[in-house]
């Protein structure tokens, strides 16, 4: 949906679906846990597992979805420097790349003077 | 709208809803709750009713192929045949663009030629008139010439017929004044031979 | 005599007993029939009247939710069903909000229940797999190693957490704006639940785009050539 006024409509189905995905993820492999546990009567195990197992699911959901969605954009200051790219004095190049500068300038071996 | 409108609509709006939470104040103040409705069952509904379910599941295929009978067939139809209205009009318009545009270059080759042939004929009409032009003008000047040398000839033969005349009556003249002179008549033909001698040395003087 | 209390059946056919709900999904499938029925009855070239807004609702559904499979022939196979999915749940939420909606008997929305929802649910995870068959054959189960072999048990939840969601969800809203409402009544029947049943317009018509745009999402999934 790449209309110009209906572009709200994609964003909040993402909202909408991603919170009851992941309640459902979560709520369900809790609930088959704890079914497990009153079965086989060993505490919170199966409860604890199913929580887990609910939370990788939820975020494995939740990464698919922003890969799908978003997967083919790559940040500014990560692009690499091609032919057609050698504006270096583009206002977003430079805005990151000042940012960074002070940055990348620090050598680690200068910051740490004991590893605690 | 307004902001004078809005606010007013806001402040309605508050007014009411704070006169209905007024009455749920005063109702909530008697012993026993009076309302129109009874209160609901705040109960979910129960898994499992697999009779909702097989209905349910019924009610939608039927809804879906009704909507394929009624609705997504004849659309689709009407859509196709829209199509192909458009398509087979805008095919037809095509058709006739070329054959006006066969017709234009023709009308223009046709006009192309019949403006040569005019100024063909008109090329030859002009010749046809200098030579006219000339022919009148040459034989104009002949007639002139043929006028002018007959005038002449008139001229030449009345001045020969004047002259004759005039040495009749010269001769005459003379006669009469030598017998004016002599006295006497003087016989024919030696009045005749003199008056000739006489007029023949003074022609060749005047003429 | 309020919402909730219509779970019983209504009347028997036969050995089969049916629902309050079950007379109600009868009268929304009647009203959409007989719109249709009147709507394509004599068909017209250029179109007027209610012909322009039934073509024009249909014309509608097709685009939206062909725009989101990328495969055209699956959309255009699949894209009357998920219409059908989207006036279905559109007119069973705003059937609550006619008056006398939890009240009158026969008269309670589908979707306020969650055995309805979960039957669409599994029309959509039918619609997935049959769809995921037919266009790349058995390599369609492919898709539970997607990533890694290691992924097998969060695939296999990750399918059953879909049509899960999507029960809970729809059911959830529609039920719990019922449930307020008739609430609203019972304390403050003056305004206040129309401001509800307004939010309540407005959820209605979200839960059956995120409805359909989550199954065309699924079945977009099972049939593109990502995996």
């Amino acid at each position: 949906m790449a209309q110009g006024k209906n572009a709200w409509v994609k964003p909040l189905s993402t909202a909408v679906n991603l919170g009851t995905s992941i309640a459902a993820a979560i709520a369900l492999p809790t609930w088959i846990g704890h079914k497990l546990d009153e079965r086989f009567g060993t505490g919170m195990l199966w409860i604890i597992l199913g929580l887990f197992f609910g939370m990788a699911t939820a975020g494995k959901m939740v990464w698919d979805r922003m890969i799908k969605d978003h997967g083919d954009e790559v940040p500014v200051y990560r692009r690499k420097k091609t032919t057609e790219n050698n504006d270096e004095n583009s206002p977003d190049v430079k805005q990151y790349r000042d940012a960074y500068a002070e940055e990348d300038k620090k050598d680690d071996d200068d910051e740490r003077s004991s590893w605690w | 709208m307004k902001r004078n409108r809005k606010n007013a609509l806001i402040l309605i709006l508050t007014v009411i809803m704070v006169m209905g939470f007024a009455t749920f104040c005063m109702a909530s103040g008697d012993a026993e709750v009076v309302s129109a409705v009874p209160a609901p069952d705040g109960a979910t509904p129960d898994f499992g009713n697999w009779h909702v379910m097989g209905w349910s599941a019924v009610n939608f295929l039927i809804l879906l192929a009704l909507l394929y009978k009624f609705g997504f067939g004849p659309v689709n139809a009407m859509m196709e045949q829209r199509t192909n209205t458009i398509e087979s009009s805008l095919k037809h318009a095509e058709e006739v663009r070329v054959e006006v545009d066969q017709l234009m270059k023709e009308t223009q080759a046709n006009l192309a030629e019949s403006r040569k042939e005019a100024q063909e004929i008109l090329a030859r009409a002009n010749k046809a008139a200098e030579e006219t032009k000339t022919e009148i003008v040459n034989k104009a000047q002949e007639e002139v010439s043929v006028m002018k040398a007959r005038a002449l000839n008139e001229i030449e033969a009345a001045t020969q017929q004047a002259r004759l005349e005039l040495k009749d009556a010269s001769v005459s003249l003379a006669i009469m004044a030598a017998e004016k002179v002599l006295g006497r008549a003087i016989t024919e033909e030696d009045q005749r031979q003199m008056v000739k001698n006489f007029v023949d040395e003074a022609g060749d003087l005047l003429c | 005599m309020m919402f909730g209390m219509w779970d019983s059946t209504y009347f028997h056919i036969g050995p089969i007993p049916v629902d309050h709900l079950v007379v109600t999904q009868w009268a929304i499938v009647l009203v959409v029939a007989l719109i249709a029925f009147f709507a394509t009855r004599n068909m017209q070239t250029v179109p007027r009247g209610l012909q322009n807004v039934f073509e024009w609702a249909l014309e509608w559904c097709h685009d939206f939710f062909t725009q989101l499979m990328d495969n055209k022939d699956v959309a255009k196979r699949f894209a009357p069903l998920l219409t059908c999915f989207f006036i279905f749940i559109l007119f069973s939420n705003y059937s609550g909000l006619i008056p006398g909606a939890a009240v009158v008997a026969g008269f309670q929305p589908p979707t306020s229940n969650w055995n309805v929802t979960i039957i669409m649910a599994c029309i959509t995870v039918f619609a997935v797999h049959i769809s995921g068959f037919q266009q790349k054959g058995f390599h369609h189960l492919g898709h539970f190693l997607s990533p890694t072999p290691m992924m097998l048990p969060l695939n296999i939840l990750e399918e059953i957490t879909h049509p899960l969601s999507l029960t809970v969800r729809l059911f959830g809203n529609v039920f719990g704006e019922e449930m307020v409402v008739a609430f609203l009544l019972y304390m403050v029947p003056f305004v206040i639940p129309a401001a509800i049943m307004g939010l309540g317009v407005l959820l209605g018509a979200i839960q059956a785009i995120v409805f359909t745009i989550l199954s065309a999402n699924y079945i977009a999934t099972a049939t593109n050539e990502g995996h």
